[in-house]
């Protein structure tokens, strides 16, 4: 199975579905045949066209009951239960034949047109629900195949035995094959959730869903597709037998002519499917596999609007054939994946929809350009080539169209996911939370208002304001700081307080207010930061700022921030940059320097980049610069976003670069620059994997457990930084989303995740990562792994060298540790150069190498 | 007496902390930092670690020796080479006054004080982010316990 690229624990799956594929195709084909025969038989055949007005609207009534009768139902047991009653049908007939063949001829040729396409579809609703979008790739192939089998069989049994037996007993072997079939999808990789009668997480699949798939504008813009793809071939085929009857006069030479056409038309088939489907769905994925199609049309097209009268029934022949072979094979697997992305209730009646009475309208469609042309021109070869050409290049752009939709619509399922995950997280009821913070309002204990005015504060401020003159009026000095702290922090004017309530001493202005000395209370003092913002008054409470900024307590230092901020002075910049760094004032901090706004974005710039800023300090920043959001903000963060950096400030910086793009996605960064980091993470996610493989060969169990921990570590860092970095080269939203459900543990989130990923990529992105990405085992991920980097498996010294010249602190200290574990002397040169190291903890692990070594 | 020592380089330290539960997730970057907030000690048999102003609130991680957790005079856990203790004390949780956490044997020790664990959890999310993880990892092992041990009392005749 390695051949078709089949997973063993796949076998047993493929194998059913192909044999399922066989079976109703090769069933559809003997009723086919069978109908065809026995119409021709019995009427004129200039009854045709009547009756191909009459399928197209049986169809979509039958698509539209089959709906119905299928609601809530597991895709196998709907197509089971179709199978058994089309062959309870099929044998009515046979017997109806024999009765009344006239009428049977006409009712069976109705019945045959919507059952056929009907049960093909749900066959193709059970495989896509049995494999994902991924697995597709791989796997269709070979099912696809199995139906062109199918096919052949069908029609190479029916000329076998057309002439040994009656034509309606052939209707007794198809509902026969009905039944096998019936039984083998009743087999066919069943899960445990379908088991029920019902199924009750599905919606109704009825004509319900039939309205709700049709309200999808990516559902319409599929419509249109086919519609246009079948017209093109409808027009192509009248085409193709126009030029027959116009070269061939004699009817056994027509039969022949086309007997060997669709000889050559399966067989081609077959080998399209087997040898180049899979080749091609996994190189180029299945949207411009798709296109192959309108393309090799269009040139045909082209060509016979052009081509000398010489050559033009061989081209006609071959553009006919081009579209045949591919439309039952290539195209239809291709096909199958533009359903994927669509909701499961969706899913089921738009492909019914689209592929039974859309395909059947396409036929009509067709049938009334044919006749326009006929009457407005002449209809000739080349007018009808012409023709041709107009369907088959708005079909290409239809195709690009659907392709752009598609990688719109293959994130919809994250989003779906993940949006149900919030829901289910939840929340405590705020409502009920808030009574209790009111009534604690109304305690006599200091510390309970103080605990519902900090939840009041962020949760329902409205509450605190409307109670502001009692609360401001408070016997509690910090009950009074706490109120007159929020109300500034929210805005609300520092003039239109109640100065006179703050204090006891009696009415304030800007000069009392400024006299309050430190040792005062806490709400006094808040009235002096506050009244530091004033733009009139006295001078005082602004040069006492530096002091208020350092006041034990909080909710005057929270005063002092704002007021600063408000006045704008850059003298206070530093000051809040070393209060990023402290838990207690960090929020307030960063509030303080964002209201700065984009003044100070080159500073804090600097400030990122300088190590000497505490690690919690330059993250704190990143978030600064996040909200700020500005193009420049954006710019000063990613100076800081290159790999050199602490990993830590470098997630921050590529967080705060994705938030600030997902507000507005117009922000520019030097994308030639993003490129080249994210070439680079690509290339050192991808030495870690081979790095991790090479290290598990160490004998020293502690040692190999360590390597491969950090190592692994590093990987998913590397590949978090990844995703971000993509981020900020494609659509932001969804390739974070991706990266959720590429993590996650849904195995159909995880494929939908890479097939986002395998439509947006550019080439040389998606070839060195989507393989490593699904690889399917550890091995092959290092083979994968090794194959983009160009390079082999390192030995495990090789790569503590390589973690020895790293550029990573932590990973020199690791491979230093290593060296002075195992007593590695032959690194002796890089252990005494890590001793002059700034970083103490190399210094101190590249000592203790050391007296290991010189112990040894 | 307890007494500090160093005999451990720090990443030496670093990696006897990464084996414990308590920081199996953390970043191995980050537990690197921890050790380099921690001291050695060598404790003597009969200290009583709880009830010592020093080590109260401390988390100690045994390199070597014994220590021992009692109430009421029954022997409630043993932490061993390569087990920690003083979970709790560094979360700022007090064991009743029953509860006594005594050397047993000579024991090295790794000490983490609460104020290193404090600061620690402040600046570092990922680190903070881990320990919450392992509590609530902790509290689902001890509530599988708990429905453990009551279905076997109901299964008890």
């Amino acid at each position: 199975m390695r051949w078709f690229n089949i997973q063993k624990s796949e076998v047993p799956l493929v194998v059913s579905l192909a044999v399922l594929h066989f079976l109703v195709i090769a069933s559809f084909t003997l009723a086919r045949i069978a109908r065809d025969g026995l119409f021709l038989g019995e009427l004129p055949v200039q009854m045709l066209p009547y009756v191909y007005v009459m399928v197209a609207i049986w169809t979509g009534f039958a698509v539209w009951a089959f709906g119905r009768l299928s609601a809530r139902r597991a895709s196998h047991i709907t197509l089971a239960r179709g199978l058994i009653w089309t062959s309870a049908s099929l044998l009515v007939f046979s017997f109806w034949f024999a009765q009344a063949p006239r009428i049977a001829a006409v009712i069976f040729y109705l019945w045959s047109g919507a059952y056929g396409l009907i049960l093909v579809s749900q066959f193709w609703i059970l495989t896509s629900d049995r494999v994902n979008s991924r697995q597709a790739k791989r796997l269709f192939g070979l099912i696809g195949a199995a139906g062109i089998m199918g096919g052949l069989f069908g029609g190479g049994t029916a000329t076998m035995i057309g002439d040994l037996i009656a034509t309606h007993w052939i209707l007794v072997m198809a509902a026969a094959l009905h039944v096998v079939a019936a039984w083998v999808a009743m087999k066919s990789g069943v899960r445990a959730d379908e088991t029920a009668p019902v199924l009750k997480s599905a919606r109704a699949d009825t004509g319900l869903g039939l309205r709700s798939a049709l309200s999808e504008p990516y559902v319409r813009l599929l419509a249109m597709l086919f519609l246009v793809a079948g017209i093109t071939s409808a027009v192509l085929d009248y085409e193709f037998k126009y030029f027959l009857q116009q070269k061939f006069v004699e009817g056994g030479a027509i039969t022949r002519v086309l007997g060997l056409f669709y000889g050559a038309q399966n067989v081609v088939a077959l080998i399209a499917q087997l040898g180049l489907a899979g080749f091609i769905l996994s190189r180029v994925g299945p949207r411009s596999a798709s296109m192959l199609l309108p393309g090799g049309i269009i040139l045909g097209a082209a060509v016979t609007v052009m081509a000398p009268l010489l050559i033009l029934f061989r081209v006609v022949l071959s553009t006919r054939l081009y579209d045949a072979t591919l439309r039952v094979s290539l195209a239809r697997t291709s096909w199958e994946f533009l359903y994927f992305p669509l909701p499961d209730q969706i899913r089921r009646p738009a492909k019914r929809l689209i592929e039974v009475a859309v395909s059947r309208s396409a036929d009509a469609g067709a049938g009334l350009l044919v006749l326009g042309l006929n009457a407005v021109a002449e209809g000739t070869i080349r007018q009808i080539s012409f023709l041709v050409l107009i369907l088959a290049s708005a079909w290409m752009m239809l195709e690009f169209v659907v392709s752009r939709a598609y990688r719109a619509q293959t994130s919809r399922p994250l989003r779906r996911a993940i949006a149900l995950a919030r829901t289910r997280e939840g929340s405590l009821p705020l409502t009920e939370q808030r009574e209790d913070w009111i009534q604690f309002l109304e305690s006599e204990d200091e510390s309970r208002i103080l605990l519902a005015l900090e939840a009041l504060g962020s949760s329902d401020f409205e509450t605190v304001r409307s109670r502001r003159k009692e609360l401001l009026s408070h016997r509690s000095p910090r009950v009074r700081a706490k109120a007159l702290s929020l109300l500034i922090s929210r805005g609300d004017s520092v003039d239109d307080l109640e100065w006179e309530t703050l204090v006891d001493r009696g009415p304030m202005d800007g000069e009392a207010t400024a006299e309050i000395s430190l040792a005062e209370s806490a709400a006094d003092r808040v009235a002096v930061a506050a009244a530091a913002a004033r733009k009139y008054g006295s001078d005082i409470p602004r040069s006492r700022l530096p002091e208020l900024l350092e006041d034990p307590e909080k909710d005057v230092r929270v005063a002092a921030f704002r007021s600063a901020s408000i006045l704008g002075d850059r003298e206070f910049v530093p000051t809040f940059v070393k209060k990023l760094g402290s838990p207690v004032d960090r929020k307030d901090a960063r509030q303080a320097l964002t209201r700065y706004g984009n003044r100070i974005v080159g500073t804090l710039g600097d400030y990122l980049l300088d190590p000497e800023v505490s690690i919690g300090g330059r993250i704190g920043i990143t978030r600064v610069l996040a909200v700020i959001g500005t193009q420049e903000a954006a710019l000063s963060l990613f100076r800081a976003g290159h790999l050199s950096i602490d990993r830590l400030i470098v997630n921050h910086v590529l967080e705060a670069l994705n938030q600030i793009r997902l507000k507005d996605p117009s922000v520019n960064l030097p994308m030639e620059d993003v490129r080249a980091r994210l070439d680079q993470e690509i290339i050192r996610y991808l030495t870690r994997i081979v790095q991790v493989r090479s290290v598990r060969a160490l004998e020293h169990e502690c040692v190999r457990g360590l390597l491969v921990r950090v190592l692994q570590e590093r990987m998913e860092q590397s590949l978090e930084r990844i995703f971000r970095r993509l981020a900020l080269v494609y659509p932001t939203e969804e390739t974070l989303l991706a990266h959720r459900g590429y993590l996650g543990s849904n195995a159909r989130l995880r494929a939908n995740a890479l097939e986002y990923l395998d439509s947006i990529l550019e080439p040389t992105h998606r070839r060195r990562l989507i393989p490593v990405l699904e690889a399917r085992s550890p091995d092959d991920q290092v083979r994968l792994a090794s194959d983009a980097l160009d390079r082999g498996s390192p030995s495990s010294y090789g790569t503590i060298m390589e973690l020895l010249e790293s550029r990573e602190t932590w990973l020199n200290t690791v491979a230093l540790y290593t060296v002075g574990s195992l007593k590695l002397d032959l690194h002796l040169d890089q252990v005494y150069g890590a001793m002059r190291s700034k970083d103490l903890l190399v210094r101190d692990t590249a000592g203790w190498a050391l007296r290991q070594l010189d112990a040894a | 007496m307890a007494k500090v020592i160093q005999t451990m380089s720090i990443m030496e330290r670093a990696v006897q902390l990464m084996a414990t539960d308590f920081l199996r997730n953390t970043p191995t970057d980050e537990v690197a930092l921890i050790a380099s907030k921690t001291t050695e000690v060598q404790f003597e048999p009969g200290e009583i670690l709880n009830r010592d102003a020093d080590y109260a609130d401390s988390f100690i991680l045994v390199v070597d020796g014994l220590i021992e957790h009692r109430r009421e005079n029954s022997i409630v856990r043993e932490a061993r080479k390569g087990m920690a203790t003083g979970l709790m004390a560094l979360m700022g949780i007090d064991e009743p006054d029953d509860h006594i956490i005594e050397v047993r044997e000579p024991t090295h020790g790794i000490v983490l004080s609460r104020r290193d664990f404090l600061d620690a959890i402040s600046e570092h999310t990922e680190f903070a982010i881990e320990i919450i993880r392992s509590l609530a990892t902790l509290i689902l092992r001890q509530a599988r316990r708990i429905d453990e041990l009551e279905k076997e009392r109901r299964e008890t005749p």
